[in-house]
């Protein structure tokens, strides 16, 4: 079995609302159980975010169900590579929604994360960086989030 | 046994004529030490140069290896609590291929948990050979193992590299950051690097920082870790801490300009 994360930025489609995520969750954590995969989604006012880990062959099947799906469009694969240990172990799929307002004044304070449950304890690594980069404003349908780096200096 | 036996003593015959000096990557936000960058010194500190000038280049792969493991070695006797980084040596992975299959288990010998290992290969290397490194390299990553592409930003070839491949660092180039303060061409393409390393969750070491400017320029746009003359230069069998700048009224000085 090799593990991988596989991570993915997308836009919520107009019908799509942050009120029909906890019906799309119920299922998806089922099959995740199901299929070994944990992560994380984060949802910022329309942009959705996330992190899918597990076996390859099970992680690239439900990327490529999530990624046909039309409650989401513009789906982009940031990256998919084998990774040592799960960022989100413990999570059949954690999820965090934050208008962009918190998001920006999240970043300022010391440790983000740990201020959303699922994101308590993640390891540093790239999923963090990556959502890091997300909340800041990169990868998002509106791209006017502040850049990252000076966000981390701030 | 015999080959056991073979290999034991050409380990000795290395690690006897060789020996590193250890260089700090410096975390400048939380003022830790995020690596040791080994570095191939002689016995008695003698340059790199010089040490590779005694190695025959049908030897330079396995020599390479046996040094990476020399510094693993040396680098836990002395304590080290760090990352370690290890250079790669263009080609030696292709013609010495178990080198990181048996690294990672002298390491752990030596009490060192694989993702204190950080491999720095070079961006010319890793573009002469993309598929090959890819999938070899990845291989590792699973046990932890990081990887660092050096004298990133030396060609415009290594951000078309990134297509296929998302390292977990990259070490700028040190032309790229010398007088950066001052020049905009270099500022231009460090801030084009930094924002595709931020959007690929990779994480930039500027090498080389000799000036406070240099170190103010890329403190301002971000960049946490820094390598150079400023901060630690090589020292010779030793884990040294950098001497970091500090707060002086609105600024940052180093304590021995004061
Ligand atoms: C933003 C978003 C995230 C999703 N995340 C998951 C997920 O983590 N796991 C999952 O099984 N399905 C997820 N889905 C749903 C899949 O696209 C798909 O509808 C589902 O896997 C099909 O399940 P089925 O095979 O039981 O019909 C997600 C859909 C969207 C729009």
């Amino acid at each position: 079995m090799s593990l991988i994360h596989c991570i993915y930025a997308s836009s919520a489609t107009r019908s799509f609302e942050v009120a029909d995520i906890p019906s799309l969750l119920e299922h998806a954590r089922a099959k995740n159980a199901r299929l070994g995969i944990t992560g994380m989604l984060l949802y910022i006012e329309g942009s959705i975010f996330q992190v899918l880990e597990g076996d390859a062959g099970s992680v690239d099947s439900i990327y490529t169900a999530i990624s046909a799906d039309r409650r989401h469009a513009r789906v982009t694969q940031i990256i998919r590579e084998p990774i040592a240990h799960r960022a989100f172990e413990d999570w059949t799929m954690g999820f965090e929604s934050l208008d962009r307002g918190q998001a920006s004044r999240l970043l300022g304070v010391n440790d983000f994360f740990a201020t959303a449950s699922c994101l308590e304890r993640i390891n540093p690594g790239r999923a963090k960086k990556l959502l890091f980069a997300f909340a800041s404003g990169r990868w998002r349908a509106d791209q006017t989030g502040v850049h990252v780096a000076r966000a981390r200096v701030a | 046994m015999y080959t056991s036996l073979a290999r034991a003593s050409r380990n000795d015959v290395v690690s006897s004529s060789i020996s590193f000096a250890f260089q700090p990557i410096a975390d400048i936000e939380s003022r830790t030490v995020f690596a040791y960058e080994a570095l191939v010194r002689g016995p008695r500190g003698e340059s790199a140069q010089h040490v590779f000038s005694t190695v025959s280049s049908g030897q330079l792969a396995e020599f390479d290896h046996h040094a990476r493991i020399a510094a693993v070695n040396l680098a836990s006797r002395l304590g080290l609590s760090a990352r370690i980084s290890l250079n790669l040596l263009p080609g030696s992975l292709h013609a010495c291929p178990g080198s990181l299959d048996e690294l990672l288990g002298r390491a752990q010998e030596s009490g060192l948990a694989l993702d204190q290992l950080l491999i720095e290969v070079t961006e010319s290397e890793a573009i002469e050979r993309p598929g090959e490194f890819i999938d070899l390299l990845n291989r590792y990553r699973v046990h932890g193992l990081q990887l660092a592409i050096d004298d990133f930003g030396a060609g415009y070839a290594g951000l078309n590299l990134l297509a296929d491949f998302q390292p977990d660092l990259v070490k700028l180039d040190m032309h790229l950051v010398r007088d950066i303060d001052r020049a905009g061409p270099r500022q231009a393409i460090a801030k084009g690097v930094l924002q595709v390393c931020d959007d690929l969750g990779i994480e930039v070491i500027a090498e080389g920082v000799e000036t406070l400017g240099e170190y103010h320029w890329f403190r301002r746009v971000g960049v946490r870790l820094m390598q150079g003359y400023l901060l630690a230069r090589p020292c010779f069998e030793a884990l040294e801490l950098p001497a970091f700048p500090e707060r002086l009224g609105g600024t940052e000085v180093m304590a021995r300009d004061r």
